[in-house]
């Protein structure tokens, strides 16, 4: 199928790469963000609510 | 600042003057923008509201769209990035004269907008209709922010960015790839341009900038917004920072895909028509995956939600975005789209978007931010009650009413009697069955305007009695800072080699036969698999994760932003611009307009008439029963900009040529009722007495030749002459059918030269109706 569609223009190779670069991204970034330290996570996700250490 | 051997303590004053301005901007525009939009409304359903030549629904139309879009939103974006980006990187921002100058520019840019709008000075794409030079001021702008912005993160002293800014970073660089590219066009004169981009082309490159400004102006700062603020006004962190991280990477390189579920069922090339439809239900999940993450973020504040009115107008807000996002997929599925596109559903789900969405939040964030920035609490947390029922109310009655319309359009659009003929020839009969719903949208927008009034009353309330203050803070600075990372470590880190390689892998398989191309897809996916297994346990869990240590390199994580969005624009625009449909390279297949018909089709886009018309007869049977062939790409292969049109509130034009004699023509636009009783178009008496200013005509012909309409030399050179017999053509024409003292060089012979030409093409079929005999 792929074969038809690049019989129409090579360029048409680019959404499949990209789709392809995309799944893998995908795939990878979720893998990291589950396996990442829940003291890691829990200090990023305080940043908003620790900022306001005003003075007076 | 007190000082010891490692660090020292300084005090940090953050610059809340800027916040205080883009606020009250954005709330003066806001009420502008929303009371324009009931005058449009009103215009829609009482046809004599509509006041030629300045103030008719087309005119009007795109001053609406751009005071809600980049005054209102805009502003509101503004003054919540530069409020909470200086507190989540601790840094006071990098140039208060950069401020100002970010500040002043975009108001001198709205008025810009408010007074050329309905001069009629347009480019005539949505969302982008601002003329060349204004253009070029947005762009100098948005830089001017970006310097702002990123120096600031240079400054910062919390090296880690919040989730926060990823949005922030992802809305600032994608806004300018797709504004630039967007308003690539070669000026005529003045305040006149051409799009570089003509047809399915132009139509490509307006939706993916279109439904992206959807995306990166009013969805990712929101969004931003929503991750700083929420939990601000809740006091409780974002539910699962995990899922923040997985929901940012998936929403900006899915999003960017979306643009072509705009022009499903038209002339566009199927294989973008799929990716369009494939990519937009695609992003239903990462666009749920960020309303979780804030609805859940309330979990256990539910009841302070009873109580406080910021959290009820966030609360409502991420839901309607959830609506929106669950809508947005469904109506992006071709056999659903049928039905929907060029229906006023279409404008329900941008308005529960733009009033649910962006309007509660920006609400919200108003309510919480204007008491701090002004050192006391707000005036009437009962106003502010008030306003989020109104405005809600508003809201339901608004998109209720556009459903049941949207509906009710699509549904006669396409009803047929047992012997297949159209049951509702007459296109007139399906606008005189939605009126009572555009009465209820009138009154659904009043609404939603009244409470923000109410809300601009409340704030200024606040405001005057208070007084101006800047948050301070300290912050600790390490003397001896800590070893940062190398780029290369991080550039050439395993998980960047792990995916190149599997993706040189998989790309092997465009180039090899179908056997081996499924071999190395397998190789591809079990060296991603294996790979990312053998990376996570060999991981030195002592060390900072490679997403972190990306979160924190803003330059490097920037750069990895601009790749993810670039990717999807770059598959589906280089192919289209590059590659040449066979049947345009017929050079008879497709005629350049004649000079007369260039002026005609430039007072059509002056007008707006592209608001209400569209020119796309749709791939459907029921469309090509009521309006001819379906529409080719080379019908429109020379049109610059594209006029395909978004909305149907009378007919499509694609075929008109030929449908109706020249004095038909004359009389509906000087008169519409007195030929088409019932219509709701609005009168264009001016036209008859306005004149063509031929003097410019070689001139645009010379413009067109340059962005590839081919005109010989000497049809530009004798522009004039051919326009001047044309139009005498014409003229006769009219006087022949009864009408008398027709100007041959006025506005209107021009206008009725281009309807006349509409669809006019060797291979189309002629239109159901035949040409009409002269003689009648």
């Amino acid at each position: 199928m792929h074969r038809e569609l690049l019989d129409q223009s090579p360029l048409l190779a680019l959404p499949l790469a990209a789709m392809f670069i995309f799944l893998l991204v995908w795939v990878a970034t979720t893998v990291r963000a589950m396996t990442r330290s829940r003291v890691e996570m829990e200090a990023a996700a305080r940043l908003p609510i620790e900022d306001d250490h005003e003075l007076g | 600042m007190s000082v010891s051997a490692q660090v020292e303590t300084r005090r940090l004053v953050y610059n809340d003057s800027v916040s205080r301005w883009f606020v009250g901007a954005s709330v003066l525009w806001g009420i502008v923008g929303m009371l324009v939009g009931v005058v449009v409304a009103l215009q829609l359903a009482f046809w004599q509201a509509n006041l030629p030549p300045l103030l008719t629904f087309g005119r009007l139309r795109p001053l609406h769209t751009n005071a809600v879009i980049f005054a209102f939103v805009g502003n509101m974006v503004f003054a919540g990035i530069y409020y909470s980006t200086q507190r989540l990187v601790k840094a006071r921002l990098a140039s208060d004269l950069l401020a100002k100058i970010h500040f002043w520019g975009w108001q001198l840019i709205i008025l810009a907008a408010a007074v050329t709008l309905p001069l009629g000075f347009t480019q005539g794409k949505e969302y982008a209709e601002l003329e060349w030079p204004i253009d070029i001021a947005i762009a100098v702008v948005w830089v001017v922010f970006a310097i702002e912005f990123f120096w600031t993160l240079a400054r910062r002293t919390e090296k880690h960015l919040y989730v926060a800014i990823w949005f922030y970073i992802a809305t600032i660089v994608t806004v300018a790839v797709l504004h630039i590219v967007n308003s690539l066009c070669i000026p005529v004169f003045g305040l006149k341009s051409y799009s570089i981009y003509g047809g399915a082309k132009d139509a490509l490159v307006q939706w993916w900038y279109g439904h992206n400004a959807v995306a990166f102006f009013l969805t990712t700062p929101v969004l931003g917004i929503m991750y700083y603020f929420l939990p601000k006004a809740a006091g409780r962190p974002v539910y699962s920072y995990r899922l923040s991280v997985v929901h940012f990477w998936s929403l900006i390189f899915v999003y960017i895909w979306a643009g072509p579920h705009h022009l499903l069922n038209t002339a566009l090339p199927d294989w973008a028509q799929t990716l369009g439809m494939v990519f937009s239900v695609m992003l239903w999940a990462p666009s749920w995956g960020g309303m979780l993450n804030g609805l859940l973020t309330l979990r256990g504040a539910w009841g302070q939600v009873r109580t406080d009115p910021v959290l009820k107008f966030f609360a409502a807000g991420v839901t309607f975005y959830g609506m929106a996002t669950f809508e947005g997929p469904l109506l992006s599925i071709k056999s659903v789209n049928a039905l929907a596109h060029y229906t006023d559903w279409i404008i329900g789900h941008v308005h529960a978007g733009a009033l649910g969405w962006n309007g509660l939040m920006a609400a919200g964030m108003f309510y919480w931010m204007v008491p701090r920035l002004y050192g006391r609490d707000l005036w009437s947390k009962k106003l502010a009650d008030t306003h989020f029922w109104i405005g809600t109310f508003g809201i339901l009655l608004y998109v209720v009413s556009m459903w049941v319309s949207g509906i009710t359009q699509g549904l006669m659009w396409q009803a047929t009697d047992a012997q297949g003929a159209l049951l509702y020839p007459n296109f007139v009969e399906t606008v005189n069955a939605i009126k009572p719903m555009y009465w209820m949208r009138l009154i659904g927008g009043s609404l939603y305007l009244v409470g923000m009034i109410l809300m601009a009353y409340n704030l200024a309330r606040t405001a005057l009695a208070g007084e101006a203050v800047d948050g301070e803070t300290t912050v600790v600075v390490e003397k001896v800072p800590e070893r940062e990372v190398p780029w290369a470590e991080i550039l050439f880190g395993k998980p960047v080699i792990l995916v190149t390689l599997v993706v040189v892998t998989a790309a092997t398989m465009a180039v090899v036969n179908n056997e081996a191309s499924i071999l190395f897809a397998s190789v591809a996916v079990s060296v991603a698999v294996l790979g990312t297994i053998t990376l996570h346990l060999a991981a030195d869990h002592a060390r900072p994760s490679w997403h972190r240590l990306l979160e924190g390199r803003a330059l490097l994580f920037t750069s990895l932003t601009i790749i993810a969005v670039l990717v999807g624009g770059v598959a589906e625009l280089v192919p289209s611009l590059l590659v040449t449909p066979s049947e345009a390279k017929l050079a008879s297949a497709a005629q350049p307009y004649r000079a007369l018909e260039v002026e005609g089709r430039d007072v059509y886009i002056r007008e707006g008439c592209y608001t209400c018309h569209s020119q796309m007869i749709r791939s459907l049977t029921f469309e090509a029963k009521r309006y001819g062939d379906p529409s080719v790409v080379s019908d429109s292969l020379y049109d610059h900009p594209f006029q395909w049109g978004s909305k149907r509130n009378g007919p499509d034009l694609a075929r008109e040529g030929g449908k109706y004699p020249d004095v038909w023509h004359y009389r509906h636009l000087l008169d519409p009722r007195s030929v088409s009783p019932g219509s709701i178009m609005p009168p264009y008496p001016a036209l008859e007495t306005a004149r063509v200013d031929a003097g410019a005509t070689e001139d645009k012909l010379r413009a067109l030749r340059s962005v590839g309409v081919p005109y010989e030399p000497r049809q530009v050179q004798s522009a004039r002459s051919d326009e001047e017999a044309q139009g005498a053509e014409i003229a006769k024409a009219l006087r022949d059918q009864g009408v008398a003292n027709v100007d041959p060089g006025s506005e209107i012979v021009a206008l009725v030269a281009y309807l006349q030409r509409l669809g006019t093409h060797p291979e189309a079929a002629p239109a159901p109706g035949g040409r009409v005999s002269l003689a009648k």
